[in-house]
């Protein structure tokens, strides 16, 4: 969809000139998500800003859907890219409706159209319209103006849209919300994004592809997943962080280790305590999670079997969590941490019950991971 | 206080003449000082380095005190035969507005915050387009403002290019003086005064109304 072939910048200064970005080849999919990351003064800005010629090149080439952008009209071209910054820019004199209908109405949307469209954009990132509308931007908190400036760049369904690190001026709590916002707005429109960010864990998050810069220089591009566990050189292994195990498993889910081989773990809670306890022993087991309607209601151990009597469900005592599918290794590890229990049952959204995973289920999947790595 | 009542019951009709004649005066020096300031004011906000001597310029002209800018102005447009009249005098104004005008407009298109120049381009408009629907809107209070400082400043000029025969409320302070007439003098200070008054509370509400409602919002909630 972006194809950068050679891409260099020079800044021609008054004493010396400044080279920002140095021969970059780079190329991203059509409906994808790729982070330009690494500190600042890296060139990761100025390449988003020649992508919409905000910047001019200084030679190689741009193009998009296999066309150079010298081809087009400037003001043509940054009109077929939704563009949104960290300051937000919202333009003070026009109400929300006008800021996010600016696009629609430079390329002559009728006004009922216009109006529709703002309309559906602000549902989008929940903001409700009739509140919002006719409102002015400095009566919107921060978190509120960005959605804003997000989907004032969306205005006319453009397929590509270049943010510069558009949430980092947010607090943390509301930047993780609009993050998400944006996150599961992606999912459903499958925009080609060129997406600059300094933070580490926002790239991991966001990025279906990270493109790592150091003094203008691409040095590795990548899923995040081969970031973490493959950086090609020091000075990736060195930003991605000594922690990165740790954010691989941010990476990794539930549904990715649960162990479904639980066949001789579980134990339906209509079971009698002492045939229970002949089986416990009989498979050299320590304990019995405890099912009712397939659904875990707690677990089982000898100690409770040899003294009580009655149905398991009766004695089982409860999990302090239950992990669902999708949640990340990064929260169950989390959990774990938190209570006793060595491993937890994994659910489906229905409650019901999938399989186990335990501590030694999650080092097994690191240790393998790093392993592949070495080889 | 009964004179001066006497005398402006009798002359009525002569002072408010010359009010009118003061009014269009100034009326004609701002309409081509807003045509020649305004535009380079915009103009040089795209050249750093011109700005600077443009302003400069200007300043210079502002210091110049206006009884002697009518004597340069006198030799110089006395060979067209208007060294003297309402023509130097509107030239003397438009010089003097320059630089109230060419700064605020400067100053205000510069002030416009760079993030919402930037995201505007980004979005896709074009020079004139951020102008028109962005840069003026923001900027035109800021604009008026120096307009207001010029009309201001140019009735009180006015006054004085009476004596290079250019009319107004200034023909009565002038006569007055040469006559002894003290009430001659008193109606045209406190005409010209009242006029002073008069159009600063106008242009003060003229900055007022055209300053973008977000703006003024935004003033409100102290952001």
């Amino acid at each position: 969809m972006i194809r950068y072939e050679n891409v260099r910048k020079v800044y021609t200064g008054k004493n010396e000139d400044v080279v920002a970005l140095k021969d970059v080849t780079l190329n991203i999919d059509r409906g994808s998500l790729v982070v330009l990351l690494g500190p600042s003064g890296c060139g990761k800005t100025t390449l988003l800003r020649l992508t919409n010629r905000l910047e001019k090149l200084t030679s190689g080439k741009i193009l998009v859907k296999d066309d150079d952008i010298n081809k087009f009209n400037e003001v043509k071209l940054r009109q077929s890219m939704g563009y949104v910054i960290q300051q937000i820019g919202l333009f003070p004199n026009k109400t929300i409706k006008e800021n996010v209908g600016i696009v629609p109405k430079l390329l002559g949307w009728s006004k009922k159209r216009i109006d529709d469209r703002v309309d559906e954009l602000l549902d989008m990132v929940n903001l409700d319209p009739a509140t919002y509308r006719n409102r002015y931007p400095v009566e919107l908190s921060g978190g509120q103006q960005q959605r804003v400036g997000v989907v004032r760049a969306l205005g006319a369904d453009p397929d590509i849209l270049l943010m510069d690190e558009p949430f980092g001026a947010i607090d943390p709590i509301n930047r993780e919300q609009i993050q998400n916002v944006f996150l599961k707005l992606q999912e459903k429109l499958k925009k080609t994004i060129v997406f600059v960010s300094h933070d580490i864990h926002e790239a991991i998050k966001m990025g279906d592809k990270i493109a790592i810069f150091r003094e203008g220089q691409l040095l590795q591009y990548d899923i995040p997943m081969d970031l973490l566990t493959k950086p090609e050189n020091r000075f990736v292994s060195d930003f991605v962080g000594a922690d990165r195990a740790l954010k691989v498993l941010g990476l990794i889910r539930a549904r990715d280790i649960v162990n479904k081989d639980y066949g001789k773990l579980v134990i339906q809670s209509d079971t009698p305590a002492e045939e229970a306890l002949n089986n416990l022993t009989g498979n050299k087991k320590r304990f019995f999670i405890v099912l009712k309607n397939n659904k875990p209601i707690g677990y089982v151990d000898k100690q409770v079997l040899n003294y009580e009597k009655g149905r398991v469900e009766n004695l089982a005592k409860p999990f302090s969590g239950h992990i669902e599918m999708m949640e990340t290794l990064r929260d169950v590890l989390s959990l774990m941490l938190m209570s006793e229990g060595a491993f937890y049952p994994v659910v489906n959204e229905n409650g019901d019950f999938i399989g186990t995973i335990s501590y030694n289920d999650i080092q097994d999947k690191l240790v393998n991971i790093y392993k592949e790595d070495d080889d | 206080m009964n004179s001066l009542i006497k005398y402006i019951s009798e002359n009525y009709s002569n002072i408010i003449f010359l009010t009118w004649e003061h009014i269009l005066i100034v009326l004609i020096a701002l309409f081509f000082a807003i045509m020649i300031g305004v535009p380079i004011g915009i103009f040089i906000t795209k050249y750093e380095n011109l700005a600077k001597k443009v302003i400069n310029i200007a300043n210079i002209f502002m210091t110049i005190p206006s009884i002697a800018l009518f004597g340069i102005m006198l030799p110089l447009l006395s060979p067209f035969n208007l060294g003297l009249g309402k023509v130097p005098a509107v030239i003397a104004l438009v010089l003097y507005s320059q630089l109230p005008i060419i700064r605020n407009t400067y100053v205000a298109i510069k002030n416009v915050n760079p993030a919402i120049v930037d995201a505007a381009k980004g979005t896709g408009l074009s020079r004139w387009r951020l102008l028109k629907e962005i840069e003026a809107p923001l900027a035109i209070p800021v604009i008026i403002a120096g307009v207001r400082t010029a009309s201001v400043m140019s009735i009180g000029i006015t006054a004085i290019a009476a004596y290079i025969g250019a009319g107004g409320l200034g023909v009565l302070i002038d006569q007055g003086i040469s006559r002894y007439y003290t009430e001659m003098v008193v109606t045209g200070a406190i005409m010209v005064s009242i006029l002073a008054i008069f159009v600063d509370g106008f242009m003060a509400a003229l900055e007022r109304i055209s300053t973008p409602k977000g703006v003024i919002l935004g003033r409100k909630l102290g952001k």
